[in-house]
């Protein structure tokens, strides 16, 4: 932007308009320091005349005694002077506010950036660019330190990442809801809700509460953290309407190389021979399948065909912002059409957003926030198990069935087969395709009106009733596939089965807010004081019929068999009182306390309410006297907080224990209701409390050019609502709640940032953070572990790996049986040379379960990002880039099992042990010997956790901007073009084929949906 | 400007600061609010029922018993079943030992809580005399299949808190005792029958005819020979030779003259739990039908003209539900066709109850128990002929020594029981010996090796279990 008012005025200046006037002179200094400012622009007020200064900083230019001078420069205040009777006019600008007295949203209100006293990451709508994310979370990736993002999936319609700050605090045995327990409230604008349903357009900054100081506000719901968004608003002034729109191309960032027909039935005839079985496939069907002379043979892998290359992605965004004194508006519309990698799977979404701010009277203000979306998703039905079955079956299915013969049918099964050649199922591209299609429609709306009262100055009273509704609507269904396995034809996939799902999500919020400023000589005091009440339904309905004999009539009353309904619904209630009180002395000496007192539905009577309090200083040091002199210090703050933030993720029924009606059973031919315990509850459970401890410091030097901010920071959470597992003598009942424990995370954060400008036209700027948490369970009553693989065990992190040692391969049979040597093997007498070597880890002769230890730790250590933005005259080049260091994550499961059936491998296996290929880390192959590979019921080997650090281009951007007097002819104020890549490139050790990020959980099942790499080309118009 | 301020105080007053937090669930009732009446009572022990019909009770784990025996394949590990037969690759983490031990103590736990509450209850005295019987018998009858896979297991009879439930494991006497004492209880309270909207409720005669086999099992063979003489002291008989594969059809479902107790299945209702998994009939012939298949074995193992074969197997060629059956699939080129019901239009979950006790067990309990008793006399003969005459096989000459007429009363029991979830829990029983020689029977399949160790007798003990409660071990010898 600067830079093309540098051109307009080049251009003015070199055509030489100069109008009759008289000449004024003068000379622009920074304020504070008194030095001069060449290059800064002096315009007449509407009018296309203007001068740069010289290096002295002096200028000169003709003008009439009714203008009005404008003086600007890039990180100052402009200011306006009227020219009058002047002839010299001597400026000194001031830093600009955007440093200086940048706001921030904080928690209900706003704060000055530099009398910040807790730990805020702040990111703007003009450091997320045009990055073109398709979900709103994910511009926070790589650009806030301390804040973990993990995109598990790249499906359309569902690629919110998983957002962790400051590590898991939390423990849950399910690892499934650990996800859910751990992530942040989410308030747009104030209203507890979704990134998923804003448009990264809308989005005017994101404030990252991190620490129990600037969060506690939000008492019962922030232990996680909290993420404020804040979307554009109107101000006054005439309207401006934005249009960007781009079109992109994804592919998946890494694709699964399975092995191809012939490859497979090679392998298996090895994996037969090595287990002293015969061999499956003769010399025959070898060289058929090798040259691929056989259509009924498929020569590829299902990725082929599965994954798409190119999959396009259409994103409109059209604002229109504006006002006047009375109402002031942004209003716009979304619309993003988006194809998905996998085949079979789309996503279309629609966002509006209406801002409206009223100025009633001087004592009286009211607005209304509505926002909604409407997202229409696909994916296919795939015997009801959706695109995850899909891409797991492209991985494990074996690779013999074509996906249509012949004879026009869908490929189940090969009759040139014997059922022990190849298992008899479906080409999953076929099911994909034909097996019916899940339909997701998202509505969600978000209306939050407020109205702000001000009797006197300074004293505000705020309202605020706002409704979250979420709406997801799913048809699901499965189509009767005809089939055949080249000779028999047959219908499959059952019966022609169709599930209309209605899922609704309604949290009601009321907000009461009252904040007085009072300043006394130096000392300012802020005081606010407020009540909310939140209630939240879900409810879920479930509808079914049976007997479909196609897709064409697909309403439920066009089925032929008996419905079946389900449906249920839950609540909670909040009712939280909370206020604060900031201190400000001289700018210099700043504290803060916070307290939040929260009642929630969700605890029983004996424990339901909890008291969160916290506490924070800060020093601006650069204010004091003493550091005045020194120029290069525009502000140096140091701030500690310690505060308490409460955990109520227990699910809404956890105190009480019920009985579930839903164990029926047969009498008389007829189904019969009956009633059992199914869980059990704690009445007694309590909060689970989050303590923080935060030390942390601000500073901007030379010019505020340079800035730093650093953290260190203890999370203790205490109490933890866990379910360890219990015995399956109470009845296989699941675990009840119980506060139990202690975890703590412990880390530091670190950013920086550097601006300047070389020469007139070059800007830069760089930044990089870097975040580094400790995850330690301190104490637990008793370790546990879930899904047979990862333990919480006192001293170590949540969720540690807990396994077997895998030392390498056996290199002969006689090691293989060597039990006095290395123990003997879970593989018994079926170990052989290039199985993998168990450790005996306490060497009693035995590998047994006493024989699992640590090997990994899937949380992750380090975090980190590093940006890079420039702007040359037009140009403005952007790139991000984001990277983890220190995660384990478990591989495997599918592609990986070593041909004990008929299942595919990944090509790796390409490179496995035989005799003649000793030196590698990949097992032989053996028909059903389940040792060599990671099993999706456990144990966890060590031979399947690998390192998931990486490195990954997140951002690439190159813009032109087009000179304003030529967009100006043809009537818009900007025309930008540019052209945009995301995650163009990664760098990482993991298993070749998968990509690191997948794995939202401890382990990844080579099942996820795939990541786009994307290539965008994008238009911003603004007029 | 004041009336807005009045207002907003007043919404602050009137949302804000009602404190509602009182919010009970919505689709299921508290516990306090339950077992106060009948009705609580009746669900409350339907719902002990409830878990006969899981997957790992008889919805397919007694059905797919027979793939650990001579009887039968199931090619794939998934099923779990394949490793267990195998022998190896089977250890105390894997997934069946759990899941059985898990649901049968579900059962246990459902009972305990009936026979808790339920006394409390103010009802019609009879009707709460009943669902004790019943809770009693269903308690008796998982503790028996826990004895049976596990040896000793804890005996739970009472609620248990978390910190309770640390318990050892009671000598199997002692649980067996108890299931003695249970049945007892059982039969001293229930009816001989229903009526119709009851059917499928355990009877007077159900729990005397698994008192005879937990009898049995436990070679308490007097005690086991009079407890079946008692239930053939009742009205019960056998069904002509012509309704003997018919009777594990739905036409034939609680048959009151054969039948004796059933686990119910309705069919494919979309509930899981209501339909059996095994009687889909084209689909059991075209995918379960590859997966879960009769060894040739056991067609080898029938006498010649022995009608229960035909009843029991599909042979290559032979005509079923209007098709002819083509056994390309099928890695043992055979299938089942035992209660499955020929219906090419079934291919979900079919609706044939599970026959857990018949009258033709309780003879052949009879012949073997009072055989080891006194051997082979004139009441061992009438027995077993009974079953003979109605296989269409001519009654056995009266010239066994005691040893061999065991041997022809195992023979006739794997020939009568085909997939009625008998013969591996007879193999076990038997032992060593027999267990050893009917794993190396199997050979027919390619590839697939059963090997033999002393420690399949018993299974082990989960490991999740004996994590959580170490008190569990010491663990089953030789795991």
């Amino acid at each position: 932007m600067r830079s093309t008012l540098f051109l307009i005025f080049m251009l003015c200046f070199s055509m030489g308009v100069m109008a009759q006037g008289k000449t004024i002179t003068g000379k622009v200094i920074d304020e504070q320091s008194g030095e001069a400012i060449p290059g800064a622009t002096i315009l007449v007020k509407n009018s296309s005349k203007g001068v740069i200064t010289n290096v002295e900083g002096q200028y000169s230019i003709e003008a009439q005694p009714t203008e009005t001078l404008v003086f600007s420069f890039v990180g100052y205040q402009t200011k306006e002077v009227q020219i009058s009777n002047q002839s010299k006019i001597d400026i000194s600008l001031k830093v600009s506010s955007a440093l200086l007295n940048e706001l921030v949203v904080v928690g209900y209100g706003t704060q000055q950036k530099k009398n910040l006293t807790g730990a805020v990451g702040i990111v703007t709508s003009e450091e997320i660019g045009n990055q073109s994310v398709t979900s709103a979370a994910n511009a926070l990736s790589g650009r806030v330190s301390g804040v973990q993002l993990i995109q598990g999936s790249g499906q359309p319609g569902n690629d919110a990442p998983t957002i962790q700050i400051r590590g898991v605090g939390t423990v849950r045995t399910s690892v499934d809801s650990q996800n859910d327990d751990s992530a942040p409230l989410v308030l747009v604008d104030g209203v507890q809700s979704t990134l998923n349903d804003v448009n990264p357009n809308d989005i005017e900054s994101f404030s990252v509460l991190k620490d129990a100081a600037s969060a506690s506000i939000y008492g019962a719901r922030a232990a996680n953290g909290v993420i404020l968004v804040t979307t554009k608003r109107g101000t006054e002034r005439k309207p401006r309407v934005t249009l960007n729109s781009y079109m992109a191309f994804q592919s998946a960032t890494a694709t699964p190389s399975m092995l191809n027909p012939y490859e497979f039935a090679m392998l298996k005839n090895e994996a037969q021979t090595n287990t002293g079985r015969p061999i499956l496939y003769n010399d025959q069907l070898l060289e058929t399948l090798k040259n691929g002379s056989d259509p009924r043979f498929p020569t590829g892998s299902y990725f082929d065909t599965g994954f798409r290359k190119a999959a396009p992605l259409n994103n409109t965004y059209l604002s229109i912002t504006g006002g006047g004194s009375n109402v002031r508006y942004m209003v716009s519309a979304g619309y993003q059409d988006q194809q998905g990698i996998v085949i079979q799977t789309n996503s279309k979404r629609y966002n509006f957003r209406s801002n409206i701010d009223m100025t009633i009277n001087k004592h009286v203000r009211a607005g209304l926030n509505i926002a909604g979306s409407y997202t229409n998703s696909n994916e296919p039905n795939y015997s009801g198990y959706g695109v995850t079955q899909f891409v797991r079956d492209m991985i494990r299915y074996n690779p013999l069935i074509p996906e249509k013969y012949e004879n026009g049918y869908w490929g189940f099964g090969n009759s040139l087969l014997t059922s022990a050649q190849a298992s008899n199922n479906v080409n999953p591209i076929a099911m994909a395709k034909a097996g019916g299609n899940d339909n997701t429609q998202y509505y969600r709306a978000t209306p939050n009106f407020y109205l702000e009262l001000e009797p006197i100055k300074d004293l505000v009273f705020k309202a605020n009733a706002s409704v979250f509704y979420a709406d997801r609507k799913q048809t699901k269904f499965q189509n009767k596939i005809t089939v055949s396995d080249g000779v028999k034809v047959y219908d499959t996939n059952g019966l022609g089965q169709l599930q209309d799902i209605n899922y609704t999500e309604n949290t009601r919020t009321f907000e009461l807010t009252g904040r007085y400023t009072k300043k006394i000589k130096d000392s300012q005091f802020f005081f606010l004081g407020g009540l909310t009440r939140q209630t939240f339904r879900d409810d879920y309905m479930l509808a079914g019929n049976q007997g479909y004999d196609n897709d064409i009539l697909t309403e439920l009353d066009a089925g032929t068999l008996t419905p079946t309904v389900q449906g249920r619904a839950s609540e909670w209630a909040l009712a939280s009182l909370f206020g604060r009180v900031n201190y400000d002395f001289k700018g210099k000496y700043l504290a803060e306390f916070n307290i939040r007192r929260d009642g929630s539905s969700r605890f029983g009577d004996n424990n339901r309410y909890g008291t969160f309090p916290s506490v924070s200083v800060g020093w601006n040091v650069a204010n004091e006297e003493f550091l005045k002199p020194i120029k290069q210090i525009n502000e140096l703050k140091f701030r500690a907080s310690w505060g308490q933030l409460g955990n109520q993720n227990i699910g809404n029924y956890a105190s009480i224990s019920t009985i579930s009606l839903k164990q029926p059973y047969v009498f008389g031919n007829a189904l019969v209701a009956g009633a059992a315990a199914t869980a059990l509850s704690n009445p007694n459970i309590r909060w689970e409390t989050t303590t923080t401890s935060d030390i942390g410091i601000d500073a901007l030097f030379f010019k505020y050019k340079l800035s730093l901010t650093a953290d260190y920071y203890i999370r203790k959470s205490t109490d933890l609502l866990v379910s360890p597992p219990i015995a399956a003598t109470l009845g296989n009942l699941t675990p009840p709640v119980q506060n139990s424990g202690e975890v703590q995370n412990k880390g530091y954060e670190f950013s920086i940032g550097y601006n300047t400008r070389i020469g007139n036209d070059l800007s830069i700027a760089v930044s990089a953070n870097w975040s580094h948490n400790d995850n330690k369970v301190l104490n637990i009553d008793s370790e546990f572990i879930s899904a047979n693989k990862v333990i919480t065990r006192q001293g170590l992190p949540i969720n540690s790996f807990y396994g077997y040692q895998i030392a390498g391969l056996f290199q002969s049979d006689e090691d293989a049986k060597n039990a006095t040597k290395y123990g003997a093997q879970p593989g018994g007498v079926d170990v052989r040379a290039g199985d993998y070597i168990y450790t005996d880890v306490n060497k009693d002769g035995v590998v047994d379960s006493d024989d699992r230890v640590i090997i990994g730790n899937p949380n992750i250590r380090n975090t980190y990002g590093f940006s890079l933005n420039m702007d040359y005259k037009g140009f403005d080049f952007r790139t991000l880039f984001q990277g983890v260091l220190g995660r384990e994550v478990e591989n495997g499961v599918y592609g990986t099992d070593g041909l004990r059936g008929l299942s595919n491998l990944t090509s790796l296996y390409m490179n496995r042990w035989t005799p003649e290929n000793p030196n590698t880390n990949i097992p032989r192959v053996a028909t059903n010997y389940k040792y060599n590979t990671s099993l999706f019921v456990g144990p966890a080997i060590s031979a399947a956790i690998l390192n998931a650090s990486y490195l990954r281009m997140k951002h690439l951007e190159l813009g032109y901007t087009v000179p304003s007097e030529i967009v100006n002819k043809i009537g818009f104020s900007k025309v930008r073009v540019y052209v945009a890549g995301q995650n163009l490139l990664t760098f990482t050790k993991f298993v070749k084929g998968f990509d690191p990020e997948d794995a939202t959980s401890f382990n990844n099942v080579n099942d996820s949906y795939p990541q786009a790499k994307t290539w965008s080309f994008g238009v911003n118009l603004g007029f | 400007m004041k009336k807005i301020f009045i207002l907003l105080f007043l919404t602050a007053v009137s949302f804000g600061c009602s404190d509602n937090l009182e919010r009970l669930p919505l689709t299921t009732i508290g516990e306090p609010a339950f077992w106060k009446t009948s009705n609580d009572a009746i669900n409350g022990v339907n719902g002990v029922y409830n878990v006969l019909a899981d997957n790992n009770m008889y919805r397919d784990f007694m059905r797919h018993s027979d793939a650990l025996s001579d009887n039968a394949y199931s090619q794939y590990s998934f099923n779990y079943y394949l490793e267990i037969s195998e022998g190896k690759s089977y250890d105390a983490s894997s997934v069946l030992p759990k899941s059985i031990w898990t649901k049968a103590y579900e059962g246990i736990v459902r009972a305990n809580t009936v026979i808790e509450k339920v006394p409390t209850i103010e009802m019609d005295a009879i009707l709460k005399t009943r669902i004790l019987g019943e809770a009693h018998f269903l308690r008796a009858l998982f503790y028996f299949h826990l004895t049976n896979l596990y040896g000793n297991v804890p005996l739970v009879l009472k609620h248990q808190t978390v910190e309770e439930s640390l318990v050892p494991r009671d000598p199997k006497a002692t649980v067996v005792a108890q299931i003695i004492t249970d049945l007892s209880t059982a039969a001293n309270s229930l009816p001989t029958s229903y009526t119709a909207s009851d059917v499928g409720r355990v009877t007077k005669g159900a729990a005397l005819a698994l008192k005879s086999r937990v009898f049995l099992y436990n070679k308490m063979y007097s005690e086991a020979a009079t407890a079946s003489k008692e239930v053939m002291a009742m009205s019960y008989s056998l069904l002509p030779t012509k309704d003997f594969g018919a009777q594990f059809l739905p036409d034939k479902e609680n048959n009151a003259q054969e039948s004796i107790f059933e686990v119910q299945f309705l069919g494919n209702t979309g509930i899981t739990g209501a339909g059996s998994a095994f009687n889909g009939s084209s689909g059991a012939l075209r995918n379960f039908g590859n997966s879960y298949t009769p060894l040739k074995n056991l067609v080898d193992s029938f006498e010649p003209g022995d009608i229960r074969l035909a009843a029991s197997v599909l042979q290559p060629g032979e005509t079923f539900a209007g098709t002819t059956y083509d056994p390309q699939n099928s890695p043992t080129k055979l299938a089942f066709k035992k209660s499955i019901i020929p219906d090419a239009n079934i291919t979900g979950d079919g609706g044939a109850n599970f026959v857990v006790i018949r009258y033709a067990e309780i003879l052949l309990n009879y012949a073997e128990a009072q055989n080891e008793v006194s051997g082979p006399d004139a009441t061992v003969y009438d027995a077993i002929n009974k079953i003979r005459t109605r296989a269409g096989l001519a009654a056995l000459p009266q010239t066994f020594s005691k040893e061999t007429l065991r041997e022809a009363i195992k023979k006739e029991r794997r020939a009568e029981f085909v997939l009625e979830g008998h013969r591996y829990f007879d193999l076990l029983r038997y032992g060593a010996t027999d267990m050893k020689a009917a794993m190396e029977r199997v050979t027919s399949v390619v590839g697939h090796v059963r090997l033999y160790n002393e420690r399949l007798l018993l299974w082990p003990v989960p490991q999740v279990e004996t994590t959580i409660n170490p008190n569990l071990l010491p663990q089953n010898s030789g795991w």
